[in-house]
């Protein structure tokens, strides 16, 4: 009789093996996976470099958990803000929202208003959240309750780098030494030193030097700069925005930017500085850290005439007088709100996406920095490298080694979010070095080039410019 | 012998197995039947469809790409050889940089219109320049398809000047040359392939040229692209380069969407390559979906399509667990007969199989739970109603146990007839069965027996009395002897109420109040199994009778006080004790043997009663008092903290029982008085025998000493006498070789002055037992008294008659033991040796305190038979006196030495003398003085008239019998004559 009864207990028990194991954890099965999309706006190595992640979280982390993530880039920020814009406002034709986006806070500002993402905190507990670099987890909690909102995944700083060989023949001819680029006071001298330099090669053609210095961001030049100089360009307090950029502040910033510029010292032509250096239009760059493995291995002239160059990479030059600031970008990425799997999944992939391991293989891939504190050092990155098959190009490693260096040693600045910042970020943008631009074309097509450049190096055209720029600032602000 | 079960089991195991066998008629017609089989085939048609509608989009979608560039290709072609012809450039020559930017800069616009336009990620045109390394080349790309910037900014440029690039602000990749050299990548066919196969198929129109690659990457860290390209063609018909657009792999993703499948994430399209229609192996080109990326992990498959289904394959390939099945559609990217058309692509939309069939599974499933749950349900049901039965049965069975066996059972109905049935059975077997206790009840009451009984079975937790119990142990009237409460209410009570109780493993014994007066029971307790039986006994009458012997076996019936026996067993207790004084006393009654002969026993009992009550004032708790015998008690002095204190206690006592007057019939009243003797446990003594030896002869120090004191035992005088008073060998030593001689001391007529007599004095022959007093002593303490009377006799006449012979005048003088006569035997065997002597025997006598009349008589009896006569010993001391004479009626008396000693200077003794010899010479008793030991002495005597003397002046005794000095007979009658 008792074995009769445990044989029935069996058939029993064995039932709800059969019908009850669809219910796990927070509606997560293996045997029925659930799908999580991922919108991103990364090119080129980025974007291998992150689908390669995503690969090894389905055949990994995800098939133990019963998660499939697909991920789909938007190519660029403003084309993913567009997208996510029109998701988020379920605007006809437009694809459903994605679980994970790339985000940056002041989009995250717009679509949080729109109650769109969901709170991080309760899917990470306060040990786990203290592996992350305290500044990148602040600047994720924007809101009023000051909650986890953008989880940083991928960030960058800026950083300067040296087309070395290049260099060194300008130093030989003229004893400069690399000294002279820690600041950026020191970068106009030099690049005045380089023009005339490069001008004396070809004795023959008149006003032909070349540039020594571009840069990829005059937003964030002005930003740091301004902050370097003790002043934000923007206070934000509670969300509201205020111009605080003095006038000797701005004339600090336009006579290291625009006067070079229009001298020629300084060049912004290729849509990336990192295009100037590969066509050899300027050697020396300020750009983001994860631009690195844009820096090229080789100039190349349109002739197809190349020569193999070494690249040093040295911390972002700041004025003399200045503090040790560091502009602090890239985005983090957000969870939008959908349902309890959806969003659990979508924390356990950001979560796996940030380990130690994860994290730094993709910063080695993308360049982007690591976001963990302990791979927030060179000697883990290497020791991590050693154990995988990743092979790291020297610009990459140098570039790594010296931004991790500089999260260390400077202070990382990122102007705070507000209403319609990034507006405001895009003038800050194309203002100055626009101006630039266009002034500096008016020298080349002028017969009279110095006599054209003194035309430009006013006291009233700068004022003009100060004043067009606040006004210009203030109606995006009060918009 | 076959196992019983209950009527669950057997309920349970008949239904079971009644839905077992219908759930396996149901199972078998149900999968016998093909319906699964169907559905499974539908699954399967269903996903060959899908493909098949997935394939047509794709093919589509590959096709607009495909016109678009041959549009292009034929505008681009016209364009581009017109403007070569005006810049004066030769296509087919190697171009200078300068040429090249001034060639292509126009037509990067319309290159970006057709990236932009035709929905692909990128255009490329590629000018052969003559097969030169660096090819002059526009290639642009543009990840995101969906928006269009006016800027360019999504715009990057793969190959191409950067003149060009950053004229139109385009961004150079990372792997950016301004030449396309096709030695430094690894895929060249999808410009080598459309630019040579024109030599090979010449006469085609350009559009059928068209090539698509393989999937490749323009450099290791690109993305993954497919290309669609054609070779430019001049008008000459030579081919002078290749123009062509790209398709990433991402963009032919989303045109080839997995959700139609609707296996959630478990399934996905492929794009697979076969090169020829024999092979069922299959490399794959591309997958969109992340599981098969996961479970095929690029490695070719195989695909082995099945023979019911067209279009549907099983999938496998190496590493792979999960079992796949596909829809597989061949991919028409190519005019039938063209260069490239065994270049077979399909599109390969796979599934879990799992996942599809989940539906026939889950059928399978719930068939299989209906049966389960069927099994289930049945047994429940059973459980439920075998439970009511059983439960009923249970019910009767519990209201059975409970109820009292010797009453009438009243059981429930359950509505069950067999049940109830067997209920009226058992109630009419019940009423049988009381009837016949009841009846014996009857019997057991009219015993008459103080007996009860009660049953107690804790199993049940149910009780049986027997009636009795009620009168027996006066429970109340009312009482229900079944109801267990009541029953332990009232032994609750019952045993509050207890004077004394005693326990002894199953028996309990206790008294209790009953009513007015008392009763002892005895509960004798059974336990067996679940089973107490006690049975109750009034036993008040055994224990009275009990006590009472008890009583008397520790109580001496005189005076109350313990008897030896009690008083040893409790000293010997007391003593182990931790007192810190122990103290035995002896006391021995001073003048009962004169009480005793004066007034009688009675008045010698009271005696002893009076000095006991004396006795009885110590202290209950401190001492315990004993009578040991006649006139000896003996007290155990504990409760004291002190000698001083105990002595104290002793001397309170002496001077109650001196203060305390016996009166006598005769008016007179008499002190009592005793001796004691004092024994200290520990100090004098270790054991008890030890102790009361030292007290006794601490007493009998006393008693030498000074009647009526107390002595403490004293070492040094003990070892000095404890061989005389103990040395039980010395005195056996003695008496077995009878190592005693006889002396021999002439009684002289005081008329004659010739010897009359000769006394036989005991001179024991035993080193440290000389003195014939301690042999007595000895022989008193040990009993042995009879050895001396007998010693005596044999001893005595033996040395007598070896001397002198029978017809001798004298007299023979023995000293009798009192109070002991000779045995028969041994009458006889002196009488037949030593018969010529008895005639001229005279026995001494003196009267000791324990005189016996009867003994007395007897011994007077054995000397009248043997004619011998009789004398008073010692008279005029405490034993002998005149009324001793008086009772005794002897031949002879002898006046004790005490009296003699100097009587011819003591008037008194003279008279007192004197006044004695008035009454015996009246009734002829002859008197003797003894111990004459001087001459005035003897004088005095023959003045006074005495019969005879006895005293060394006269002769000293000697072993030798001889006559006296004349000397002395001639001093003797000289006396006379002077008188």
């Amino acid at each position: 009789m008792k074995k009769f009864i445990q044989c029935l207990l069996a058939i029993s028990l064995g039932l709800v093996v059969l019908t009850g194991c669809s219910d796990k954890k927070h509606g997560l099965n293996p045997n029925n996976p659930i799908s999580i999309t991922i919108w991103h706006y990364y090119n080129g190595k980025q974007l291998v470099a992150f689908e390669e992640m995503v690969n090894q979280f389905n055949q990994t982390k995800g098939k133990e958990l019963g998660i499939i993530a697909t991920a789909k880039s938007k190519s660029t920020i403003n084309n993913l803000y567009d997208e996510l814009r029109n998701a988020a406002n379920e605007e006809v034709g437009a694809d459903e929202m994605p679980n994970i986006f790339t985000n940056y806070v002041d989009f995250a500002l717009e679509l949080d208003k729109m109650g769109k993402l969901v709170d991080l905190d309760q899917y990470f507990t306060k040990k786990e959240l203290e592996t992350y670099v305290d500044s990148f987890i602040e600047e994720g909690r924007f809101d009023a309750k000051n909650s986890l909102k953008v989880f940083p995944t991928a960030k960058s700083t800026e950083v300067m780098m040296i087309n070395q060989t290049d260099w060194n023949k300008f130093a030989e001819a003229t004893g400069s030494s690399l000294e002279e680029l820690q600041t950026l006071e020191g970068i106009t001298a030099c690049a005045k030193k380089y023009y005339e330099y490069t001008d004396a090669l070809t004795p023959d053609i008149a006003d032909d030097g070349k540039a020594l210095f571009g840069r990829d961001s005059t937003a964030n030049y002005i930003l740091s700069g301004a902050k370097e100089l003790g002043e934000e360009v923007f206070k934000v307090e509670n969300g509201e925005a205020a111009i605080a950029l003095t006038k000797e502040t701005a004339k600090k910033l336009w006579d290291n930017y625009y006067i070079p510029y229009i001298n020629g010292y300084f060049l912004s032509k290729g849509r990336f500085s990192s295009d100037d250096a590969k066509t050899g239009d300027i050697i020396v760059l300020v750009g983001s850290s994860s631009s690195a493995s844009y820096f090229p291995s080789a100039v190349i002239d349109d002739e197809g005439n190349s020569y193999p160059i070494d690249c040093t990479v040295m911390k972002a030059p700041c004025f003399k007088e200045g503090e040790a600031i560091a502009i602090q970008q890239g985005a983090g990425m957000s969870v939008s709100v959908s349902d309890e799997a959806h969003e659990y999944a979508s924390a356990v992939f950001l979560k796996w996406f940030t380990q130690e391991e994860q994290n730094v293989e993709f910063s080695v891939n993308s360049s982007y920095l690591p976001v963990q504190k302990s791979a927030n050092n060179f000697e883990t990155i290497t020791t991590r490298l050693q154990d995988s098959e990743v092979v790291m190009a020297p610009v990459v490693s140098d570039t790594l080694k010296v931004s991790v260096e500089q999260v260390n040693d400077y202070e990382l600045y990122t102007s705070k979010a507000f209403d319609n910042s990034n507006d405001a970020r895009n003038v800050l943008e194309k203002s100055l070095s626009d101006k630039a631009k266009a002034d500096r074309q008016t020298v080349l097509d002028s017969n009279d080039k110095q006599a054209a450049i003194s035309n430009f190096d006013t006291e009233d055209h700068f004022n003009s410019w100060y004043e067009g720029l606040l006004k210009e600032l203030n109606e995006i602000i009060n918009k | 012998m076959k196992k019983s079960t209950s009527i669950k089991t057997k309920l349970l195991k008949a239904m079971i197995t009644v839905v077992f066998v219908q759930s396996c008629i149901y199972i078998i017609f149900v999968f016998g039947s093909g319906a699964i089989k169907n559905i499974e085939t539908n699954a399967y048609n269903n996903i060959a469809a899908t493909s098949l509608t997935r394939k047509n989009t794709v093919e589509s979608m590959l096709s607009r790409y495909k016109n678009s560039l041959d549009t292009f290709e034929k505008e681009f072609n016209k364009n581009i050889q017109t403007r070569a012809k005006d810049l004066g450039i030769d296509l087919m020559s190697s171009l200078t940089a300068e040429q090249t930017s001034d060639l292509l800069h126009p037509f990067a616009d319309e290159l970006l219109t057709l990236t932009k336009n035709s929905n692909v990620n990128g255009g490329f045109v590629i000018l052969d320049g003559n097969g030169a390394v660096e090819k002059p080349a526009l290639y642009f790309r543009r990840l995101d398809i969906s928006s269009i910037s006016l800027d360019n900014s999504d715009i990057i440029a793969e190959y191409g000047l950067s003149s060009i690039m950053k004229d139109y602000h385009i961004t150079l990749d990372s792997h950016w040359t301004p030449y396309v050299d096709l030695n430094m990548m690894d895929y060249q066919d999808f410009y080598t392939k459309p630019f040579s196969v024109v030599k090979e198929y010449p006469g085609l129109k350009s559009s059928q040229y068209g090539y698509w690659s393989k999937k490749f990457n323009l450099s290791p860290t690109d993305i993954d692209i497919f290309t669609y390209s054609l070779p430019l063609i001049d008008n000459a018909g030579n081919v002078y380069g290749v123009v062509g657009i790209e398709v990433s792999t991402s963009l032919l993703a989303q045109s080839m969407s997995y959700n139609d499948l609707n296996v959630d994430e478990m399934g996905g399209y492929l794009i697979a390559v076969n090169n020829s229609d024999t092979d069922s192996q299959y490399g794959i080109e591309f997958i969109n979906s992340p599981y098969l990326k996961a479970v095929l992990n690029n490695a070719d498959i195989t695909l082995k399509m099945m023979e019911n289904v067209p279009n549907m394959a099983n999938v496998s390939a190496q590493g792979v667990d999960d079992s796949l099945v596909a829809g597989v559609h061949r991919i028409n990217i190519y005019e039938k007969n063209g260069p490239f058309s065994n270049d077979q692509w399909y599109l390969v939309g796979v599934v879990s199989k799992n996942n599809l069939l989940s539906m026939v599974y889950t059928m399978d499933k719930a068939i299989l739970l209906s049966f389960v749950t069927a099994i289930m349900v049945s047994v429940g049901i059973a459980l439920l109603s075998s439970s009511n039965i059983s439960k009923a049965m249970l019910r009767v069975m519990k209201r059975l146990k409970e109820s009292n066996p010797a009453s009438k059972i009243q059981l429930e109905k359950v509505n069950i007839n067999e049940i109830d049935e067997l209920s009226s059975a058992i109630e009419k077997l019940s009423s049988d069965v009381a009837f016949n206790a009841s009846r014996l009840t009857k019997i057991f009451e009219s015993i008459d027996f103080p007996l009860g009984a009660i049953e107690y079975k804790e199993s049940e937790n149910s009780i049986y009395c027997s009636d009795n119990l009620v009168t027996l142990l006066g429970m109340p009237e009312d009482i229900n002897l079944s109801n267990i409460d009541e029953v332990a209410q009232f032994f609750d009570a019952f045993s509050e109420r207890l004077l004394e109780n005693e326990r002894e493993e199953n028996m309990f014994t206790c008294l209790a109040p009953v009513g007015d007066t008392q009763k002892w029971f005895r509960f004798v307790l059974n336990e067996a199994d679940d089973r107490l039986l006690v049975i109750v006994t009034e036993i008040t009458k055994e224990k009275l009778e009990m006590q009472k012997m008890a009583y008397e076996r520790d109580y001496d019936v005189l005076t109350n006080l313990l008897n030896r026996r009690a008083f040893k067993e409790k000293a010997m207790q007391i003593i182990t004790e931790n007192y810190t004084v122990i103290a035995c006393v002896l006391w021995d009654l001073d003048n009962l043997k004169y009480v005793n002969d004066t007034y009688g026993h009675d008045f010698g009992d009271l005696y002893i009663q009076q000095s006991a009550q004396v006795l009885s004032t110590i202290e209950v708790g401190k001492a315990i008092i004993s009578r040991q015998s006649g006139d000896e008690f003996i007290g155990l002095f504990y409760g004291y903290e002190t000698a001083e204190e105990v002595l104290t206690e002793i001397k309170r006592v002496h001077g109650t029982l001196s203060k305390t007057r016996i009166q006598f019939p005769d008016q007179s009243s008499m002190r009592l008085r005793a001796s004691a003797g004092i024994s200290w446990y520990r100090e004098d003594a270790h054991d008890y025998d030890q102790m009361i030896k030292h007290a006794d002869f601490a007493m009998y120090d006393a008693k030498r000493r000074q009647k009526g004191i107390v002595v403490t035992f004293n070492e040094d005088s003990y070892e000095r006498d404890k061989i005389l008073l103990n040395d039980t060998e010395l005195l056996n030593q003695m008496l077995e070789t009878m190592a005693v001689r006889y002396a021999f001391q002439p009684i002289v007529s005081l008329k004659t002055g010739e010897v009359y007599a000769y006394e036989g004095l005991m001179r024991p022959q035993i080193p440290n037992l000389k003195d014939p007093s301690d042999v007595m002593r000895l022989a008193k303490s040990q009993s042995k008294l009879y050895y001396i009377e007998q010693m005596t006799w044999y001893r005595v006449l033996e040395e007598y008659s070896a001397q002198v012979s029978s017809d001798k005048p004298y007299k023979l003088f023995v000293n009798s033991v009192p109070n002991t006569s000779l045995s028969a035997v041994d009458m006889n065997h002196i009488q037949e040796t030593y018969g010529a002597y008895l005639k001229s025997i005279v026995v001494e006598m003196i009267e000791s305190e324990q005189s016996d009349l009867g003994r007395f008589e007897t011994k007077v009896d054995q000397l009248n038979r043997w004619q011998a006569e009789l004398a008073i010993d010692d008279f005029g001391t405490g034993y002998s006196s005149e009324t001793t004479v008086l009772t005794m009626n002897p031949a002879y008396v002898k006046i004790d030495i005490s009296l003699i000693n100097n009587i011819d200077k003591d008037k008194d003794k003279q008279l007192m003398v004197k006044s004695f010899l008035a009454y015996t010479k009246a009734k002829g008793i002859k008197v003797i003085g003894e111990g004459v030991e001087r001459a005035e002495e003897l004088k005095t005597l023959i003045d006074l008239d005495l019969d005879f003397v006895q005293g060394f002046y006269v002769a000293e005794p000697d072993y030798t019998i001889k006559d006296i000095d004349e000397e002395i007979k001639k001093e003797i009658l000289s006396y006379h004559q002077k008188n």
